[in-house]
């Protein structure tokens, strides 16, 4: 009962906030959003499940109730937990809490809805990755949408409008092909249900009947690239990725924070449970021109972050190669690259969330984000700059931080992995590390260092401002020094799909 | 043996304990940091060089250990875990004194520097001391190449913090970035080289019968099947190597990627001596010499070694001819320096490059602080034409700065005299034993000796001998105690430190005065491989490096001869009451290497020529092309583009409208088909 009783707290918060005066909807909110914070550490503290939830494990605070059934087709309401998902449930509740702590003082209008936005958000991602049945998957996977694109399109900058649109259209057409790709498959196999793990199973021995004019193997294959396609839309993968800076430029930084936290990773987490778990045949076929695709999306995205000259801008781009290594990490099926991918995930979002905290900070105080205008803020803004440093460095693999494990796990992976020439693509997307720390470091120069100079005198806000992002450097440490934290319960949980595809190490 | 793994872990932990206690007491209360963080450093190098002396002499006593410390991913599913510890065996403990000693000597030197002058930033300096410390050690004491990396890493970013500590200065800035980015290179290829060799082992262990390169030793023998992904073991082996060795280059400054460390010395000058000279710039040969047992195996990575040693030591030389400014002769001369460890490691001469990794250490700390010193005497002016007659006004740092250029020359009985020429007689008798490469390297390092005799005692002479050449110079003053102090020490160990392998004199005076070779030989009770007998076994064996017999004497008449032509030379041009530049005699050639023979330009061209217009035109192509795509799909497919514009330009609650609509029909529709009404 533990996840709906999360999923529940979260919902009702986000109504009482609507509710509330706007002068007391930020507190009430931050208190609030504490509660699903506190419930996902009990989660993690009391975690029991083994295995894969998909492949015959046991997820650890599993309810399945049935719902409806539609045409013969049985809907459960069925949650659970396990090694995967549990991560990114608490990285979902930490972000939701430093999102709407950043937000004090920075949201002056309409104060009520935002949170209340915020808190619904938190809730439809919990649901995501809970959810152990298709369509309440899917359900929670577009709510998700309606309150991020208000977020964008009511609170952004000048260009909301152009921003939220493109991302909604974007990924709701990406969620439509998924949702009839997945449909199809459903339908031409002799399941009763859209629980995953039977349509796991069922996909996975071989069920898969010809349908719609397909034979059984090209709509097997549909289906793949179907999911593929909506998943590669949502973690912003090249060449699907052009959303994704317009969406983190434009949302005022709280948003960004769970956009850029925890949305992308839904996408890398379905990625994960459906087109990982369902089609290991097709995931061992496709594994090179996928890895292909990994490597681009490393590079193109590290080049053109290399061209960027507004920092919160910047930020966004660099966001597309980390996903690129969750990518690589997850076709390389072994046991390094999959627990590596899904560690990567949740290092990405505590690390990018530091990174745009940072900059935010940064144009708070000097009222601009361009690079070429700021100089030397290091002494005005200590506190700033230290958070900076620390999520720069973090963001480049600063070993003893978890963005180093996180790739380190995921380059050990796919380095060995068993598809032709996985050395090769492996060290080509690995020289993305020097790429990064090319505009990161330019990044530091720029704003940090050199002579003092700013458009506007610089006023620091209290040094309270940035406590959630020290929160969150200090989590990322504890992750760099301790990976084992997560490691333990993140392998036990892709030890199925390693035995079922076969790629050791 | 628990207590020794305690004891040691202590080694690392306690200046990192100095590291946190700067950072955070210097930002809540910096009026309770005494001297900004310096005495809590001190204490803190004092507590770790007294731990590594200990585990020094315990290793001597038989007492070297292996031991995990700490898990940092456990195994599971058929795979490997991740674990730190410490391995302490006679290199690893002979490093340990080495950067705990130097570090202790640059802290006392830092209160000279740093504090009696009066910078800013105290606080932040001494934990970037700390940290780059604890690191360091740490690094030194690693049982695995992940564990090396890591802390390699680290001190890679304490080099970035403390080059970059003056901020304001465009300078330290863009240096910082330049020395981290270019490392960070080279690193690319030593963790691609790190991943390889878990994929290929499933370890990356240096010590033990587990280790990989003992297993990769009993694979050459067909001894052990490990994942070769198709490929020779040799060859593949020699890929790892090399791919490893790219690291090497970058943090050991050798040619091609020397480039950042001149610029380097554009952070305070404790900091150049204690990371830039001593210590961080040795990890990479030091994990050469860590690795020795893999290396061992690989003849064709060895002679790169070599080539790449003798190459940079010849190559740095003669860009040192020609500086102005004293730290720039050092980084110049360090680069070289480093070359001749590499040159003898790579010659299978795995005694001759520890000896002189040992040596330089030594003299080269010295001769930054003795720079330093001279520096603050000049108030920040580094020109040696400006100098001139400080031997009278600063005695103490003369006869100390004298003996470390004695020994940075090679002259007899200085350090760099014994482990400078037990390299060169080392590549002499393996490149006479059938390896023309390492005798090429060999004769390159040989014409280095003569350069390096030459533009050290240039700058000895223009900067303590004549007359001064500047008011600033007339009226400087003698260092400090702080200040003279380390220099003092330090100048009497470059004078004897050399004598703990008195290798020319093998044949004269026996074995038994071949105090280091005899140390790092073992045999070690309990932990096999990595001794220098091993190694040794291993390229005569395995790398097939085969010695004539050359006599020690003779080789090391032959470059003290050629070291004494070049002070000889510098004698008569410089030491003379008004010394000219004479680089004429050049020609063309003063410009060329004024200009460092335009390395810098070339990759300044490779970054704004090269990769920033292939990152604008991507951007481009980003903006116009893929989003144009994108832009167009959207508008042709989905509606009519103004109609859209025009749902659009609604106020919020229409979009919450039609989303919250289309939701709820989406569930009335799955509600209904369920039959719940």
């Amino acid at each position: 009962m533990l996840v709906e009783a999360l999923l529940a707290v979260t919902f009702v918060a986000a109504f009482a906030v609507l509710l509330a005066p706007a002068r007391y909807a930020g507190r009430l909110a931050a208190v609030l959003s504490l509660l699903p914070l506190v419930g996902s550490l009990y989660a993690y503290t009391a975690f029991d499940g083994t295995g894969n939830a998909l492949l015959g494990g046991t997820p650890a605070f599993e309810t399945v109730v049935p719902w409806v059934d539609i045409g013969g087709y049985a809907i459960d309401w069925h949650v659970g937990l396990d090694g995967i998902s549990l991560p990114l449930v608490v990285l979902t509740a930490v972000l939701t809490t430093v999102a709407v702590v950043a937000a004090r003082g920075r949201i002056d209008e309409r104060r009520s809805l935002f949170y209340a936005l915020l808190l619904f958000t938190e809730a439809s991602l919990l649901g995501v990755f809970s959810a152990l049945d298709f369509f309440l998957w899917f359900v929670f996977w577009e709510f998700v949408l309606v309150p991020m694109y208000l977020l964008v399109a009511v609170y952004g900058g000048p260009r909301r409008r152009y921003a939220a649109i493109k991302f909604f259209v974007y990924t709701n057409v990406a969620s439509l092909v998924l949702f009839v790709g997945f449909v199809m498959l459903v339908v031409a196999t002799p399941v009763e249900s859209f629980g995953l793990a039977a349509v796991a199973e069922a996909v996975r021995s071989g069920a898969v009947t010809g349908a719609f004019g397909l034979s059984a193997g090209a709509l097997t294959g549909v289906a793949f690239l179907a999911l593929f396609f909506g998943f590669a839309v949502k973690s912003a993968f090249v060449p699907f990725h052009t959303w994704l800076p317009d969406a983190y430029t434009e949302a005022p930084t709280p948003v960004t924070v769970l956009l850029a936290g925890v949305v992308t990773k839904m996408g890398t987490y379905s990625l994960l449970r459906f087109n990982v778990t369902m089609f290991p045949d097709l995931i061992r076929q496709w594994a090179l021109p996928l890895a292909v695709l990994a490597a681009i999306t490393v590079l193109y995205g590290s080049l053109a972050a290399l061209a960027q000259r507004d920092a919160k801008r910047l930020v966004a781009y660099t966001s597309i190669p980390s996903m690129g290594f969750v990518l690589l990490g997850s076709v390389a099926a072994t046991n390094y690259g999959l627990a590596g991918a899904t560690f990567q995930m949740v290092s990405h979002g505590l690390l990018v969330s530091v990174l745009f905290l940072a900059v935010g900070s940064v144009e708070d105080a000097t009222g601009t984000r361009m690079i070429n205008k700021l100089s030397g803020l290091a002494d005005r803004l200590p506190v700033t700059a230290a958070v900076l440093v620390a999520g720069a460095f973090g963001y480049m693999g600063l070993p003893l931080m978890s963005g180093f494990a996180g790739e380190f796990f995921v380059f050990t992976g796919s380095f060995a992995a068993p598809y032709p020439h996985a050395r090769l693509v492996t060290a080509v997307a690995m020289f993305g590390i020097v790429v990064v720390a090319g505009y990161l470091l330019r990044l530091l120069q720029g704003v940090l260092m050199g002579p003092f100079e700013a458009p506007t005198a610089v006023t620091a806000r209290s040094r309270r401002d940035l406590a959630p992002a020290v929160v969150l450097v200090l989590l990322s440490i504890y992750l760099g020094v301790a990976p084992g934290a997560l490691m333990g319960t993140i392998q036990d949980a892709v030890g199925a799909f390693v035995a079922l595809i076969g790629g050791g190490l | 043996m628990a207590d020794v793994t305690t004891a040691v872990t202590a080694i690392p932990l306690v200046p990192f304990a100095a590291f946190l206690v700067a950072l955070l007491v210097g930002h809540y209360k910096p009026a309770a940091l005494p001297k900004g963080g310096a005495l809590a450093g001190i204490a803190a190098t004092a507590v770790s060089l007294a731990l590594s002396v200990w585990a020094f002499l315990t290793v001597g006593a038989g007492g070297a250990t292996l031991s995990r410390v700490w898990t940092w991913v456990p195994a599971a599913n058929d795979s490997f875990a991740l674990t730190f510890g410490v391995l302490v065996d006679p290199l690893s403990a002979l490093m340990v004194v080495i950067v705990s000693g130097v570090s202790l000597l640059v802290h006392v030197f830092s209160l000279g520097y740093m504090n009696d002058e009066g910078e800013g930033g105290l606080p932040r300096y001494y934990a970037g001391l700390g940290l780059f410390t604890a690191s360091m050690l740490a690094f030194a004491l690693a049982s695995n190449l992940l564990q090396a990396f890591v802390f390699f890493e680290l001190v890679g970013f304490c080099s970035w913090w403390l080059i970059g500590h003056w901020f304001r200065e465009p300078g330290p800035a863009s240096a910082a970035k330049k020395a981290f980015l270019v490392t960070r290179f080279g690193d690319y290829f030593l963790l691609v080289g790190l991943v390889g060799v878990l994929g290929t082992f499933g370890t990356a262990a240096f010590a033990g019968d587990a280790s990989f390169p003992a297993l990769a030793h009993a694979a050459l023998e067909g001894e052990a099947s490990v994942n070769t992904f198709g490929v020779d073991p040799a060859t593949w082996f020699t890929t790892l190597g090399l791919l490893i060795l790219g690291g090497v280059i970058g943090k050991s400054a050798q040619f091609p990627l020397q480039t950042w460390l001149p610029d380097a010395m554009e952070g305070p000058t404790p900091v150049s001596a204690l990371i830039h000279a001593a210590t961080m710039v040795a990890a990479g040969v030091y994990l050469v010499a860590r690795l020795y047992g893999f290396y061992a195996l690989t003849p064709t990575v060895l002679t790169v070694i070599a080539l790449v040693g003798g190459f940079t030591a010849l190559f740095a030389a003669t860009m040192a001819l020609v500086k102005r400014e004293i730290k720039q002769v050092l980084a110049y001369s360090t680069i070289s320096q480093y070359g001749y460890i590499m040159l003898g490691l790579g010659s299978g001469g795995y005694v001759a490059g520890v000896f002189h990794l040992l040596t330089h250490a030594t003299f080269k700390a010295l001769l930054f602080l003795g720079a330093g010193a001279v520096i603050i005497a000049m108030h920040h002016d580094e020109d040696m034409w400006k100098m001139g007659g400080l031997k009278e006004r600063m005695p103490t740092v003369y006869w100390a700065f004298l003996s470390g250029s004695l020994a940075l020359a090679g002259i007899v009985p200085f350090a760099g005299f014994w482990s400078k020429d037990a390299v060169l007689h080392h590549a002499l008798t393996v490149g006479l034993g059938g390896q023309p490469l390492v005798l090429l390297a060999y004769l390159m390092g040989l014409v280095a000796v003569a350069f390096t005799g030459f533009y050290t005692f240039r700058m000895v002479f223009l900067t303590f001998h004549g007359e001064p050449r500047s008011e600033t110079a007339r009226d400087a003053g003698p260092a400090s105690a702080n200040m003279r102090v380390p220099v003092a020490i330090l100048g009497v160990l470059a004078a004897v430190v050399g004598l703990v392998n008195v290798d020319p004199l093998k044949g004269v005076v026996g074995e038994h005065l071949l105090f280091l070779e005899r140390w790092l030989n073992g045999p070690l009770p309990g932990l096999a491989g990595p001794t220098a007998e091993h190694y040794h076994e291993l390229v005569v064996d395995v790398a097939g490096f085969h010695t004539v017999a050359v006599s020690p004497t003779v080789s090391a008449v032959v470059s003290l001869v050629v070291a004494l032509a070049g002070v000889a030379l510098a004698w008569t041009w410089y030491n003379v009451p008004e010394p000219s530049e004479k680089t004429d005699v050049l020609g063309p050639t003063k410009t060329l290497l004024y200009n460092n023979y335009y390395q810098d330009e070339f990759q300044t061209w490779l970054a704004t020529g090269v990769v920033e217009p292939l990152a604008d035109a991507v951007d481009v192509f980003d903006a116009s092309v893929v989003d144009g795509v994108v832009n167009g799909v959207s508008s042709t497919s989905l509606v009519a583009s103004d109609r859209l514009r025009r749902v659009q330009t609604g106020v919020v609650t229409t979009y919450t409208t039609q989303l919250v609509l289309g939701l709820v029909v989406l569930l009335l529709i799955v509600l209904l088909l369920g039959g719940w009404f």
